[in-house]
């Protein structure tokens, strides 16, 4: 099993820093580029959503991300100490039919998170927001 | 990120090059909403260039396709990536959003 893990503060350069980790480690366990642009994609989602809205009034806000691949299997832990927050119940999935006028700005970064993984859940375990993603690495759709 | 203008007749061309996420996507807004202005615009948005947008991005081609709606204006995007191309797919936009395979062709149309 390959194992990426890093600890993060709440600063939007950090994403980029996890970007490049993540590539780093995609191109040592040879993995697909369309996961990579996926998991990155969800990443990107998650984190910014976690730095916008759950760190208000946080003395030490703190993520951690630990990634593990194993037998083309992806697995990927988002931890953060910050307030209570399940996104997925507090982002509903936009309606893809409505016109135009009607289309609402937001919640789509969720909406990405939940069609692009196979499976998407959240747990609060003490003081953490826990986020666990899996996915698939071989082309057998999600 | 960067973004050009460029005018073709009556049509102002903006092209955007690089990563629209969140740490670009003012910048990106700021061009292409002020390229918009009251929403009367004849403006094709190049996303050749574009290799990687997440929502933050995504929320700039909303906001700018209504404006442009409200205002009696066109907006039309082309050059999609095929990452980008996926976004938009999985958004759901492609219903409500005018994209072009290449620019020479919606130039041709307009």
């Amino acid at each position: 099993m390959a194992t990426l893990a890093m600890t993060l503060q709440a600063d939007p350069d950090e994403i980029n820093r996890m970007r490049a980790e993540l590539e780093a480690f995609a191109e040592r366990q040879a993995l697909p580029e369309d996961a990579l642009f996926r998991l990155t994609l969800v990443l990107d989602e998650l984190l910014t959503n976690a730095m916008d809205y759950a760190f208000a009034g946080i003395a030490r806000p703190e993520i951690r991300l630990r990634i593990e691949v194993e037998n083309n299997r992806l697995m990927a832990c988002l931890r953060d100490n910050g307030r209570p927050f399940d996104p997925f119940r507090e982002a509903p999935d936009p309606d893809l039919d409505a016109p135009l006028e009607q289309r609402r700005i937001g919640g789509l970064g969720l909406h990405f998170v939940r069609s692009m993984m196979a499976r998407a859940d959240y747990r609060r375990e003490g003081e953490w927001n826990v986020v666990e993603l899996k996915m698939r690495l071989d082309d057998t759709p999600a | 990120m960067k973004v050009q203008q460029e005018q073709h007749g009556a049509v102002m061309v903006v092209s955007a090059t690089g990563r629209v996420d969140s740490s670009t996507a003012k910048t990106f807004e700021n061009a292409v909403i002020g390229a918009i202005g009251a929403g009367d615009c004849q403006l094709l948005l190049d996303l050749g260039g574009v290799d990687y947008m997440s929502s933050a991005g995504l929320r700039v081609l909303l906001m700018a396709a209504k404006r442009a709606k409200a205002g009696g204006g066109r907006f039309v995007l082309c050059s999609l990536n095929p990452r980008v191309q996926e976004v938009i797919e999985i958004a759901g936009f492609t219903s409500v959003l005018d994209i072009r395979t290449d620019r020479a062709g919606a130039l041709a149309d307009w």
